[in-house]
């Protein structure tokens, strides 16, 4: 029983937590021992995963990999987790990038246990929320994530981290209690038509038809407004820049690289697979507000003057385009934004990642700062440009093939919008190779002495590098197991 | 208009002049003297509708007891007439005026929708009749009112103690 | 003519007095407090705290036992209807008792402290608990507003307690003027009730009352109108209890001037208390007047009170600095959370509003006695800056005062959550337009009070400890008062991810509600 399919799911959320609960009894004897201990925790729950993702890429959908108990039985709530190929890539993301950012935290010295034991906290609600089934599951994994970071944030952030980290909160607070009221009103409206109450997604989903439009009219509105922000997606995004820059580095890779997928995947599994015709039906302008997002991220980008912020804006505009590919309705669209997520996700976390190791050298992250770190640093020069490459969607690297598969899907059904985000992409190899440039190459080669990559910041980030490379060469083997999962209601235009 | 009602409206006159007086004067002794006024109005309302025990308490605890003590806290502490305040909250006046005058009216129609007679028969007030209901209906209210009274002891004997340091 | 109690009924036998065994018990501590009082030398006297807790310990056996025994029979009906036992009786009891068993347990190093340790103190919190569980047992108006009286001026004398403190005076003249005032207002009520029905009994006033709302009314003309004014003085009085908008200006200077242990207890037990005489009268008595035909039902009422309450209670914390007032301001919004509970009139509501009121007292327990900890030791005020750095000044205190203000918050896998979503949820599940936008309104009020609560957060995990802390010893608490506030933690963290048990203690006072108004005859004369 401990041991079976459905159980190991339980684990996979389990094991970050009991890791920090044994974290707090650890620390008490010796601090180094725990930095470790959490760092084994994570790279356990990374193996279960990948035990767990070898399983299902064989078998496409396992039914086995369901757990759904009783929770609160008054209210119909059940403790539903189950994985298919839409979580399968978010999952290992998620618990691929925590370690690697533990790896990465060398610069964090004060009250480390504390920091190790929030990033766990904060693996373990995003795991949760990748793989809950049951609305009150999934809704309280997504405001548990919110609270490691905002300690995170606020307890080893940056010089304005109060301001950042309060305004992070209130958006964040204000769009998850709008989904909650929505969240109600499903259950409430499915309740009253049917007679059976029940927070089960795949119930709801099957029943949709039953539900008063209104209702669902307001209930979208409530889940969009969550999903908005948490993504973000214009005009919703203004506290992104200010967090991501505030965040310590190796925490922005997390939030940019795992916690925004938030946003995306639930906008694919609840948003549109809860209410397929009213996204339709507002699908212009969620494509506007895509598009915009892309560009007002890529231009924004192109006029900072600070790596972090850079790339807080450049996560924006990159993750416009999952918004495009899954508001296109088509197969390519929807495919590209799942695979899109993936790719982002290890891109800008491995370039988060790569800030964070010239941070913990310079303790800036000022472009002006920096300058012909080349001739110093040729192995991270060279993850650095590639990493770069691919995030600005070079070919043979996981970005062109997330970006071309959400263009080609928007190209079917709107050309102009396909054409506008495509101006997005030029910009952005504008701005990440012109930040590549101005910090490994250039002129002040002499003035900057610094320590090349050690094995241990090596390993943190080759992975991911390795992994672009892969995604871009053999996007079939990513794109095969998620396939099957892709909700049917999604896809108006199916692959002719 | 029979006799009873005349009697009625006169000392339930009693008991509303006393208890404006209360309000409108400034002499705390004269206050106090409005309120006992307003008490023996109380008290043969009471007697009127066949209380006679309530009455008669009415009288010798509140008009009796309570008062004398009041009134000999009040020359004991020998409290002068208020002085006039500045009339921070003057308009308050125009507004409770009107307020109260509404509150009157509302509740003019709300007793006007009531008809019948609703007084309980001369019986009920009797010494025996209230002795009896004290120690059996009433008897648990009764029991919780002398926890009440020692706990109120208890109190006033903690604020009013002298400090000892 | 109303009929005349013309027989004499016998009295009171062996059988009544075995169902107030637990409020006899207390009685009798807290009269033996007072004397333990006298008997102890001055340096001793912090032996009545525990002796009062042993008490307590007795009394919730008591309770146990009878809960035992008479779980099949309930309700039960005695003392000819004065005392009226069912499940929202029971289960209230036990809070009550936890309530006051925290709130002293709270408080013996900081009376310590203040040189204030004396006896009368104990007994008050006794004397006012006896008062709440007869609150919560009484069938009639008559036993209700002497119960109530019981248990408000045992806290009116608490309140002002230190005597040389000029806030504490100043906090107490305020809460007893305006707190007679509202009692005499509820009284009138209650008199205007027994006016137009003839009955002290609340089932029988109850029956009435549905009589005249159906329309039985052509030969006495039409009651309903004086009813209405009988209901708004009850609410208003009690209303001011809960300290409801508008009638709540007294509740942050009481709180603020009040001895810190005595603002924790009020906050949760008296208040609870008002809480279940609302319940009583609105649910119980006055029930057939939630809605009615042509003129307005309290239920009506009731949301604008609601939604007045959080609002204002959510806003004005924003802006306050004093841990105190900002903590009366959250309880004002908490109080009108929980009037949504009632207003949506559904099982779930009523569960919502047992639930959040027994979790509420853990976490606002918990919230103070930190508070209190921390002015223990001289170091801390009652300053919101005065938190800073709590961190890494004391861990432990921090964490736990982390989780329950997440609590308070209604962060999901917090108990909060929980009563929260149960009393929002309610709203939309009446399935009642109007009541849907008020869900909407709780929820906006609720993102408000995230930033207040954060700020808790703000100071003692993300700002550095202020300068001016004369005092930078760690802080540390009473190994009881440890384990007391981790069992709470613990509890507040454990009825959020798995919240079932409590629901289910909650589903008792909501079934004692739904079906003894369904038949409500039972609350009637043996």
């Amino acid at each position: 029983m401990l041991l079976d399919a459905g159980s190991l799911l339980v684990w996979l959320v389990a094991l970050p937590l009991v890791g920090a609960l044994a974290l707090v009894v650890l620390t008490a004897t010796s601090m180094e021992l725990g930095r470790r201990y959490a760092l084994t925790t994570a790279l356990a729950a990374a193996l279960l995963t990948f035990g767990l993702s070898l399983r299902l890429i064989a078998r496409h959908a396992d039914p086995a990999l369901v757990v759904n108990a009783p929770w609160i039985p008054t209210l119909g709530v059940n403790w539903h987790l189950a994985a298919d190929g839409l979580s399968l890539w978010l999952i290992l993301l998620t618990t691929l990038l925590t370690p690697l950012a533990m790896l990465a935290s060398a610069a964090i010295v004060t009250r480390r246990p504390a920091y190790f034991l929030l990033l766990l906290l904060f693996e373990s609600g995003l795991v949760g929320v990748f793989l809950a089934r049951d609305l009150v599951t999934f809704y309280v994994f997504w405001e548990v994530v919110l609270i490691p970071a905002y300690f995170l944030i606020g307890m080893w952030g940056g010089e304005n981290r109060r301001a950042a980290v309060t305004k992070f909160f209130l958006y964040t607070v204000a769009g998850s209690l709008l989904m909650l009221a929505a969240i109600i009103g499903l259950y409430v409206g499915h309740g009253a038509a049917t007679g059976r109450y029940t927070f089960d997604v795949e119930t709801l989903v099957a029943a949709r038809n039953v539900i008063p439009a209104e209702t669902r009219q307001w209930c979208f509105w409530g889940f969009a407004a969550a999903f908005f922000v948490k993504i973000p997606l214009f005009p919703l995004h203004t506290w992104q820049a200010d967090t991501y820059a505030e965040a310590p580095t190796p925490v922005a890779a997390l939030l940019s690289g795992a916690m925004s997928k938030m946003g995306t995947y639930a906008l694919v599994r609840f948003g549109v697979g809860l209410f397929p015709d009213i996204a339709r039906e507002w699908a212009t302008l969620m494509l506007t507000l895509a598009v915009v997002s892309i560009l007002h991220g890529a231009l924004a980008a192109l006029a900072q003057t600070d790596l972090k912020r850079l790339l807080a804006y450049s996560s924006l505009s990159h993750l416009g385009f999952v918004t495009l590919g899954v508001f296109s309705f088509t197969t390519y669209g929807v495919e590209g934004a799942m695979f899109h997520m993936a790719a982002h996700g290890v891109t800008t976390a491995a370039l988060f990642l790569l800030v964070a190791m010239l941070e913990a050298r310079r303790k800036t992250t000022a472009l002006a700062d920096f300058g012909g770190l080349a001739g110093a640093m040729p192995r991270f020069a060279f993850l650095m440009v590639v990493a770069s490459l691919a995030s600005a969607g070079v070919p043979l690297t996981n970005g062109f093939i997330g970006e071309f598969l959400t263009l080609l899907g928007a190209f079917t059904v709107a050309p102009g919008f396909a054409v506008a985000a495509a101006g997005g992409m030029i910009l952005s190899a504008v701005y990440l190779l012109t930040a590549a440039r101005r910090t490994l190459f250039g002129c002040s080669a002499s003035l900057f002495e610094a320590p090349d990559m050690d094995w241990r910041e090596t390993l943190a980030v080759a992975p991911l590098v390795a992994l672009m490379l892969v995604m871009g060469v053999a996007p079939q083997l990513f794109l095969r197991p998620t396939r099957p999962a892709v909700p049917p209601e999604a896809v108006a235009v199916s692959r002719s | 208009m029979t006799f009873q009602q005349l009697l009625f409206i006169g000392f339930a006159a009693l008991v509303l002049g006393g208890g404006i007086a209360v309000v409108l004067l400034r002499n705390p002794l004269y206050g106090a003297f409005a309120l006992i006024t307003s008490f023996v109005g109380l008290s043969a309302l009471y007697v009127m509708m066949g209380a006679q025990f309530i009455g008669a308490a009415q009288i010798v605890v509140y008009a009796g007891a309570i008062m004398m003590l009041f009134v000999f806290v009040i020359m004991l502490l020998n409290v002068r007439a208020d002085e006039e305040r500045p009339p921070r909250h003057r308009f308050l006046v125009w507004l409770a005026a009107p307020l109260a005058l509404l509150l009157s009216a509302g509740l003019w129609l709300a007793v006007a929708g009531v008809q019948g007679d609703r007084a309980p028969s001369g019986e009920a007030g009797t010494v025996e009749r209230v002795g009896k209901n004290l120690m059996t209906r009433y008897l648990l209210p009764f029991e919780l009112t002398s926890v009440l009274i020692l706990l109120a002891v208890v109190g006033a004997l903690h604020l009013a103690k002298r400090e000892k340091e | 003519m109303l009929p005349l109690l013309v027989e004499l009924p016998p009295l009171p036998t062996l059988r009544d007095t075995a169902f107030i065994m637990p409020e006899i018990i207390l009685t009798l501590f807290a009269g033996a407090a007072l004397v333990l009082d006298v008997a102890l030398p001055r340096s001793k006297k912090h032996l009545t705290a525990y002796f009062s807790l042993i008490g307590l310990a007795f009394v919730a056996i008591a309770l146990a036992q009878q809960v035992a025994m008479t779980a099949s029979l309930l309700p039960i009906s005695a003392f000819y209807g004065m005392l009226f036992i069912d499940g929202l009786s029971v289960v209230f009891r036990f809070v009550f008792i936890v309530a006051a068993a925290f709130s002293i347990l709270y408080s013996i190093k900081y009376l310590e402290f203040e040189r204030e340790q004396r006896g009368e103190y104990y007994a008050l919190i006794l004397f006012s608990t006896l008062g709440m569980m007869f609150v919560a047992t009484s069938g009639d108006l008559i036993a209700l507003f002497v119960s109530f009286e019981l248990m408000s001026l045992s806290v009116y004398v608490l309140v002002g307690y230190f005597k040389r403190d000029k806030r504490s005076n100043e906090a107490a003249m305020k809460y007893f003027l305006t707190g007679i005032f509202s009692s005499a207002l509820m009284l009138y009520g209650l008199s205007l009730v027994y006016g137009v029905t003839g009955h002290t009994n609340l089932g029988l006033i109850s029956e009435t009352i549905a009589g005249y709302v159906q329309g039985g009314t052509a030969e006495s003309g039409d009651p309903r109108l004086l009813l209405m004014v009988a209901l708004v003085l009850v609410a208003a009085g009690l209303l001011f209890k809960i300290a409801a908008v508008p009638f709540h200006m007294w509740a942050p200077d009481a709180y603020e001037g009040a001895p810190t242990t005595v603002t924790a207890f009020m906050s949760v037990g008296p208040k609870a208390g008002a809480y279940v005489l609302l319940a009583r009268m609105l649910l119980f008595a006055l029930a057939p007047m939630r809605e009615m035909e042509n003129l307005p039902g309290w239920a009506a009422l009731l949301a604008v009170v609601a939604v007045l309450t959080m609002t204002v209670g959510n806003l004005a914390a924003v802006t306050q600095d004093n841990v105190k007032r900002l903590l009366a301001y959250s309880s004002i919004a908490h109080a009108g959370y929980i009037l949504l509970g009632i207003v949506s009139g559904t099982d779930m509501g009523y569960q919502g509003v047992a639930f959040h009121i027994m979790t509420y007292t853990l976490m606002n327990t918990g919230v103070f006695a930190i508070i209190i900890a921390l002015h223990r030791q001289g170091v801390i005020g009652e300053n919101l800056n005065d938190l800073n750095g709590l961190f890494s000044r004391a861990p432990s205190a921090a964490v736990l005062m982390l989780i329950f203000i997440l609590g308070l918050a209604g962060i999901p896998s917090t108990a909060g959550f929980v009563g929260k979503f149960f009393l929002f949820g309610s709203l939309i599940q009446s399935g009642k337009p109007w009541l849907t936008y008020i869900a909407i309104i709780a929820v906006l009020n609720a993102v408000v009070a995230f930033y207040y609560y954060a700020r808790f957060a703000r100071a003692m995990f993300l700002n550095a400890p202020s300068e001016n802390i004369a005092d930078a010893s760690p802080l540390l608490l009473a190994p009881s008062v440890r384990i007391t506030l981790t069992l709470s933690a613990i509890a507040v963290l454990f009825f959020g991810i798995y919240p079932q048990p409590l629901i289910n203690v909650a589903d008792i006072v909501a079934q004692s509600i739904t079906t003894v108004y369904a038949q409500s005859s039972g609350i009637a004369l043996r």
